[in-house]
């Protein structure tokens, strides 16, 4: 990376850029996840062009159709049918949409109340960094269930409600490892540097402690991105997940567990899903941490 | 340190304050604990009279205040749904939940750290890849499928694991295997961030110019200075694992702290909630304490400080 | 590293080792019923608890004074060997002699009188008071009379004395009080406490000094071990290996799917329990008000659809808000068979053609069928937001007319009288949403009345009018489904209580 890095800076901006773009096509992990993402992404978006069904059409006495590779599955439904005989693949398509926005939205809410609490915290120090330490334990301890519950009882329950609630519940993953990470950044020689510079506050932040956080950043946001995704599920069980005929691939999940034993099927086909875009979301993060790493370009 | 000890430990009060008022006021905001405690065929003149019976009916801040003077008594209080004091119940349900996190927690980093070190030390070789496959899968494989899998498994088809309780050792085999493999992925992929990081920085160049063995720039000089994140992160995790192994808990039927919380909850059972949220916050300061002092101890600009 | 490899493959190999003389099942073979139950056993202080689970220990380690044959449907002697109605409000109970509790002591009129004296005190902590509080008080007439008065004339009063009044010895229950007969209970049941950890396991053995005379005589199992396991999907785990013999509760979309393992019996029997879609006029604003929007409702919704896909034919369907079986459940009432057509005749003639939005309260089980229904309302133009809420949350919200519909269950206490359906909700109590003095009038009257003619048309105009006015769509009855070992023979009562002592191996 110290090569490519020489290199561009001797050049012009257009074979920066060129540059760039080759060690992101020639990342091949990189490219993957790109083209993973990418792909939920048009699921997500072109949906009603591409799922066959409604998929809140209900047929009772269609329920639990298998799908297409086991005993009594067919071509009408490939991935079967659910509890009320809706189409498992229109499902799994529009639950795209949800998947992702409560993931992106979740990691997004929660990567802001994380980054900001554990900047100030790891950056101020004293005062600050023991109030920070405060609200990062006070949210360990609190009962987030007991949270979550009175939200709903108060608020009702709706996808935003759940974003928000996955992101006042998987800050502090956020704010404890960028607090740690800052801590060490904050005695560094560039931060030193900048400071004998005379530079501002915000300057500092801004300039040199994120650009190097984003490594952390990155790790922890794919994390959380699937952790919420996959907490969904567990808060339906509480009536806190999206309200029921909403088709997300957490909730999917949740339902087919009460068949596990029995039709394991209804469980394996979102799992897969979700997992694909774990996966997905896990190889952006590592290769886009690769080609944009401050130190490469430092 | 010995002041900073004293204001840790006044923190750890305010916030065991703090933290347990919200959680009363909560519970009622949350519906009607009344309700709750007489049972879901009970009529509205049943609540009516627990209500009364248990001084539910009283204003909140004086409820909380009554609560407060029994726990700095010593006494705290008799569970409403069991019929039993709330000190014996909570000590057999944490020693439970203690010892599978623990056991949960030494797995999980037994695994993931040496293979976030190998996977940080040659990136985008085929080691990395399988270990965030394997981190992957940890992530995106919700627990209680994990779990019913090994059930199936290595209970119902080989037969040679119990599939519930803890009568014995063997019990705690599985479900340690599902919270372990799920405190995992973090683990790891922190370590192999923080490796890749660490290993990109002047001083190893300098290290290895010194001619030190690969080990000791890998583990005493590269994973000392990743381990900062990883110990916060362990110790959040480590929290995650009690409160978090409701669901594992309740597949292998491992009567735990965090399946009371989950049930306590929902039952309105105030003296058992308000127990283990006080246990749990003193249990996350301790731990953060813990997770300080360590990070101050490998790190040496954090002691200057 | 190494070091640890070692270790793993010989932590490996003991296993493999253990697996081989893996414990043999207990069952049959031991004498021990293994029951596993999916809710925690709360307490064995038959007054403060709640869970069918831990009522039904109850019932075998307490006695009452007298119990129901559910196959005569008549009232058996138990601890009282005899009893006589002196007048609507007093009973004389003649008791038995020779009864011994389980810690040795004998049964005295004395024991009987400090229970029901105790127990009926207003601030006695009874769970469900209406098991108790109709007891004005009990004296001793002599060494073995025992004589209750009642508050007023009570009809269901046998009813309660069955089982949900259990005598409690007076000088253990002294010494150790609520607490103590939470987890030690000393009772003159058929079965004896062993052991008991709170929430997670309850063991009892059979009680060989037992009298002879009423229904549980003769228990026929040595031990019974009740473990808590919340999973369903474990319960199976742990059937299919022959470590636990009886589960309940176990939903119908499983029962063929169990039925088909080998050494596996699944039944379902019909109990108290019915299903019903209840809607509250008061919610400010409501449509509801208007009784064709509630009519439009009743007919919009395809029950039999519904339940053939989700319940199965052993879940009658219902057309008055009671259980058929119930004393005084009139079904002759108004039924609205399916018709989406008159449903959107009648919304329009209401003023809704347009549409109406409205709110359904649910709870974690109920949501598979609550998204039909949401589905066939919208096909007739009523938009439904289904709240799934906790208990406590949900009850609090339905009651202050937060929510307009409720899907709900109900089981009567297991008792087969509507005065504990139809007079739970539509008797102006908190309960009842929709207080209508029409429907209030002869509710109140009949929960005074003894006469049993008299009651029956008092409840038969009252249901006829809840149907008339579209308070409810009453769905199905339930049939509860059990899963055990083939060995096993254990029939759940019609009340929704599991009557171990009649449990025996095959």
């Amino acid at each position: 990376m110290t090569e490519a890095s020489a290199f561009s800076a001797e050049s012009s901006k257009v074979n920066a850029t060129k540059s760039r773009l080759f060690r992101w096509l020639r990342h091949g992990s990189l490219m993957l996840g790109l083209l993973i993402f990418v792909t939920v992404i048009v699921m997500a978006v072109f949906a009603p062009l591409l799922a066959p069904y409604d998929p809140y059409l209900q047929s009772l006495p269609a329920r639990f159709t298998p799908p297409v590779w086991l005993p009594g599955g067919g071509w009408e439904h490939p991935l079967g049918t659910d509890q009320l005989g809706r189409d498992y693949l229109s499902r799994i398509i529009y639950g795209a949409q949800i998947s992702l926005s409560i993931g992106v939205g979740t990691a997004i809410v929660s990567g802001i109340i994380g980054t900001f609490i554990g900047v100030c915290a790891g950056y101020f120090g004293g005062k600050v960094d023991s109030v920070a330490m405060f609200v990062i334990t006070a949210r360990l301890a609190m009962p987030v269930i007991l949270v979550a519950l009175a939200v709903v009882a108060l608020a009702g329950s709706s996808l935003t409600v759940v974003m928000l609630t996955l992101g006042f519940l998987l800050w502090d993953r956020f704010a404890l490892v960028i607090r740690a990470t800052t801590i060490q950044l904050r005695s560094s020689e560039f931060v030193t540097a900048a400071e004998l510079q005379g530079a501002s506050v915000l300057q500092i932040i801004g300039h040199e402690i994120l650009p190097n956080l984003l490594n952390n950043l990155i790790v922890v946001a794919t994390l959380e991105m699937a952790q919420a995704m996959i907490l969904e599920a567990a808060l339906s069980f509480l009536g806190l997940g999206v309200p029921a005929p909403l088709p997300s691939w957490g909730l999917m999940i949740s339902e087919g567990k009460a068949s596990i034993l029995f039709e394991p099927w209804l469980i394996t086909i979102p799992g897969v899903f979700l997992f694909a875009l774990v996966l997905g979301t896990n190889l952006l993060g590592d290769g886009l941490r690769d080609v944009m790493s401050p130190h490469g370009r430092n | 340190m010995l002041n900073y000890a004293v204001r840790r430990i006044f923190m750890a009060c305010l916030l065991a304050l703090f933290v347990s008022f919200i959680s009363y006021s909560l519970i009622f905001a949350a519906g009607d604990p009344a309700a709750a405690v007489a049972g879901e065929a009970s009529t509205a003149a049943d609540a009516e009279r627990i209500r009364q019976l248990y001084g539910f009916d009283q204003p909140i801040l004086v409820q909380y205040l009554h609560w407060l003077s029994g726990v700095l008594r010593g006494d705290l209080g008799t569970s409403l749904y069991f019929d039993q004091p709330v000190a014996t119940l909570l000590l057999g349900r944490f020693a439970m939940t203690a010892q599978l996190g623990i056991f949960a927690l030494i797995l999980a980093l037994v695994i993931a750290v040496p293979l976030g070190v190998a996977a940080g030390r040659w990136p985008n070789s085929i080691i990395d890849r399988l270990a965030l496959l394997f981190a992957v899968i940890g992530q995106a494989m919700p627990s209680f499928w994990f779990a019913l899998l090994l059930i199936i498994l290595f209970s119902v088809k080989l037969s040679i694991l119990p599939a519930s309780g803890t009568a014995s050792w063997q019990s705690f085999i599985m479900p340690t295997i599902v919270l372990g493999y799920f405190a995992m992925p973090a683990i790891m992929r922190l370590t192999r961030s923080g490796m890749i990081s660490a290993l990109e920085a002047d001083y190893i160049r300098t290290a290895r110019a010194m001619g030190l063995s690969e080990a000791r720039v890998l583990f005493d000089y590269a994973l000392r200075n990743a381990a900062l994140p990883i110990i916060s992160l362990s110790s959040a995790q480590f929290g995650f694992l009690l409160a978090g192994s409701v669901v594992v808990e309740s597949v292998f039927a491992i009567h735990g702290a965090g399946s009371l919380a989950w049930e306590s909850i929902a039952r309105g059972d105030l003296p058992t909630i308000q127990a283990l949220v006080l246990c749990f916050s003193l249990f996350y300061v301790v731990l953060t304490l813990l997770a300080d002092m360590l990070n101050a101890m490998l790190d040496p600009r954090m002691r200057s400080k | 590293m190494k070091n640890n490899g070692i270790k793993y493959k010989l932590a490996i190999g003991l296993l493999t080792f253990t697996a081989l003389s893996h414990p043999a099942f207990a069952g049959k073979a031991d004498d021990i019923l293994n029951v596993a139950f999916g809710n925690e056993v709360e307490t064995l202080d038959n007054y403060l608890a709640t869970s069918r689970e831990a009522l039904s220990i109850a019932r075998i380690l307490y006695d009452g004074l007298v119990s129901k044959d559910f196959k005569s449907g008549q009232f058996v002697p138990e601890l009282a060997e005899t009893y006589k109605f002196n007048s609507d409000t007093q009973i004389d109970f003649k008791i038995r002699k020779g009864v011994k509790f389980h810690n040795g002591d004998t049964l005295t009129a004395d024991d009987v009188v400090f229970t029901l004296n105790l127990v009926s005190r207003p601030d006695f902590p009874a769970r469900y008071a209406i098991a108790v509080n109709w007891i004005d008080k009990a004296e001793k007439l002599d060494e073995d009379t025992v004589r209750l008065t009642m508050k007023a004339p009570y009809p269901m009063a046998l009813e309660m004395l069955a089982g949900n009044v259990p005598i409690y010895s007076k000088a253990y229950y002294e010494q150790v009080g609520s607490q103590g007969m939470a987890v030690k209970p000393i009772g003159t049941g058929p079965y004896k406490l062993v052991e008991l950890t709170p929430g997670v396991s309850v063991k009892l053995e059979r009680f060989d000094d037992y009298y002879k005379g009423g229904q549980k005589e003769n228990p026929q199992i040595g031990k019974i071990n009740f473990r808590v396991l919340p999973e369903l999907n474990t319960q199976y785990a742990e059937l299919l290996n022959g470590n636990i013999d009886w589960i309940w509760r176990v939903p119908t979309d499983d029962v063929a799917r169990l039925a088909s393992r080998p050494g596996v019996k699944v039944e379902s029997s019909p109990i108290m329990r019915f299903d019903y879609i209840a809607m509250d006029p008061h919610v400010p604003n409501s449509p509801l008000v208007d009784v064709r929007v509630r009519q439009a409702i009743n007919y919009a919704i395809n029950r039999k659809e519904i339940r053939d896909a989700f319940k199965g034919e052993s879940y009658p369907i219902i057309n008055s808000a009671c259980n058929p079986v119930q004393f005084g459940c009139e079904t002759d009432v108004t039924s609205y068979e399916y018709s989406p057509e008159k449903a959107k005749a009648l919304l329009k003639e209401a003023g809704f053609e347009k549409g109406v939005n409205l709110s359904m309260v649910i709870s974690e089980e109920g949501v598979a069928v609550a998204e039909a229904v949401k589905a066939n309302l919208a096909s007739v133009g009523i938009n439904l937001k289904l709240n799934n809420l906790q208990y406590a949350t949900a009850t609090d919200q339905w009651r202050n007319h937060k929510q307009d519909l409720q899907y709900g269950d109900w089981g009567s206490y297991g008792i087969g009288d509507v005065g504990l359906s139809v007079g739970a909700y539509f008797a102006g109590t908190g309960d009842d949403v929709v207080n209508d003095p029409e429907i209030t009038e002869p509710v109140i009257e009949a929960s005074k009345t003894i006469d049993m003619d008299r009651r029956k048309a008092l409840y038969s105009k009252a249901l006829k009018l809840i149907a008339d006015k579209a308070y409810w769509v009453p769905l199905w009855v339930w049939s509860m489904n059990t899963a055990m070992s083939g060995d096993l023979e254990l029939t759940i009562n019609p009340d929704e209580f599991i009557p171990f002592y009649d449990a025996k191996w095959k």
